[in-house]
């Protein structure tokens, strides 16, 4: 059972290069990796004997227009040691793309479908990369902060 | 149109056959299984022991639109299976009527505001007979659905018009 | 009027009202029911979506495999039909134990038959590919849990 510091400090001493910043305490400990090493960090705490985290609760994508990026939340948990911990990923907002993590965690297929009809990210090497919820010719990602309700699909009013 | 539609004028024989007829469809409605959401378990509360939508004839869910006479709508509706509703509507084979439940097939419900995927009432998509309003409606409104829908067949006639 | 004749005429009344009322209510509905046929109410039904490929599929083959099976075993049933029901007189006649022995040969052959069938896998719904490829499926399936 590792803390979250603990997890910092393994995170750090393999993968350097990766992490950005971290955060130990608080409700949310997690660890900002950059966008092109994800899937190396991912393997890597997937695998890694003291840490383990072999299921991914969520994917969750976030909105910064102000900050203009697009930030990307992976939870994972340990179901064999009970830890848990998470791992953020900041994307450029005009062109969001990301490495899918897909081939580390099965789980993250359907969320990473997700993400991208909501917020428009794009997953590379994605096996099947459409549309999860909106139709498939559904123009624009709905919760990004600046979608627009569209007026009128194939026929139907959006607001009657 | 049936082949003895709108060839009588209204009188005693064919308002008698009207109300055998009438009688006959409003006893034995079949319901097609469209549970999309939480309206569907009252749906299915309103099939079991307790409420029993049997004793109104209508206890036998097709689950094919071929079968069914009766398309109840229950729970939200998004554009996405808009398009599904409208083509099994489409199969569905006359007589056919359509009961909107619950407040997400009527008006979009919850999400009228601010619902990016949901369409705001099945009533764009196919004609409804019946609005049975709740969220989700207790089973006795659905069964007060059903018998507002076994009067409106009450009202179809053969005769001239 | 004979018997007979009276026989044929209730025969003849009995079918035909059978017939009359099975043809009748196939009348009624078609007097009765609307008739909007075309449209998109012809299109094939798959739950909504729209069709894909050809409703045609390729007969399973081991539909073919039960079917033998079941008519081998079935003859044999009907074999034994008889043999029972004048095995008693055998028995009283004082042949009993010739008549039980004839039967359980026949009954052996084709157990030995139904050995093969067991043996060769024919009885199986899913075939194991080889014993080597279930047993790789087995050791990675102990390793995911340590």
């Amino acid at each position: 059972m590792m803390t979250p510091s603990d997890v910092i400090e393994l995170l750090k001493q393999n993968h350097a290069s990766s992490v950005l910043s971290a955060v130990a305490e608080g409700p949310y400990p997690h660890a900002v990796i950059k966008a092109e090493g994800l899937t190396t960090v991912a393997a890597f705490l997937k695998t890694q004997p003291r840490l383990r985290f072999d299921l991914l609760r969520c994917i969750s994508a976030i909105d910064w227009p102000a900050k203009n990026n697009i930030e990307l939340a992976y939870d994972l948990i340990s179901t064999s040691l009970g830890h848990a911990f998470a791992v953020k990923v900041v994307l450029d907002r005009a062109d969001p793309r990301v490495e899918s993590v897909s081939t580390v965690w099965p789980a993250a297929e359907w969320h990473e479908r997700e993400a991208f009809d909501l917020m428009g990210v794009e997953f590379l090497h994605h096996p099947d990369l459409r549309r999860i919820l909106m139709p498939e010719d559904w123009p624009g990602h709905p919760l990004r902060k600046d979608y627009q309700d569209i007026v009128e699909y194939r026929g139907l009013k959006f607001n009657p | 149109m049936a082949l003895i539609e709108g060839i009588f004028e209204p009188g005693l024989v064919v308002t008698t056959v009207d109300w055998v007829l009438n009688w006959s469809r409003k006893r034995s409605i079949f319901p097609m299984t469209f549970g999309i959401a939480c309206c569907a378990i009252e749906m299915i509360a309103t099939g079991a022991a307790r409420f029993d939508i049997d004793r109104f004839g209508s206890g036998a869910f097709r689950a094919t639109p071929r079968q069914a006479d009766l398309m109840i709508v229950a729970g939200t509706v998004t554009f996405k299976m808009a398009e599904r509703l409208r083509r099994l509507w489409e199969q569905m084979a006359e007589p056919r009527y359509v009961i909107a439940m619950g407040a997400c097939a009527i008006s979009g419900g919850p999400y009228h505001l601010y619902g990016y995927h949901v369409v705001k009432g099945v009533d764009q998509v196919v004609p409804v007979d019946v609005y049975v309003p709740g969220c989700p409606p207790r089973p006795e409104a659905l069964l007060e659905g059903i018998m507002r829908l076994q009067d409106k067949i009450s009202t179809h006639t053969i005769a001239k018009s | 009027m004979t018997e007979s004749t009276r026989f044929v005429i209730e025969v003849l009344l009995f079918a035909g009202v059978g017939t009359a009322l099975g043809l009748g209510a196939l009348l009624l509905g078609a007097l009765l029911r609307p008739k909007n046929p075309g449209g998109l109410k012809n299109e094939i039904y798959e739950c909504g979506e729209p069709t894909v490929g050809p409703a045609w599929v390729q007969f399973d083959l081991r539909f073919y495999v039960v079917a033998l099976v079941f008519v081998v075993f079935d003859v044999e049933i009907a074999l034994l039909y008889p043999w029972a029901v004048v095995y008693q007189d055998y028995i009283a006649q004082g042949l009993g134990a010739a008549t039980f022995w004839a039967m359980v040969f026949f009954l052996g052959l084709i157990f030995i038959g139904f050995l093969y069938l067991w043996r060769f896998g024919y009885l199986d719904w899913v075939r194991a590919a080889s014993p080597q490829s279930s047993k790789s499926k087995e050791e990675s399936a102990h390793h995911g849990t340590h």
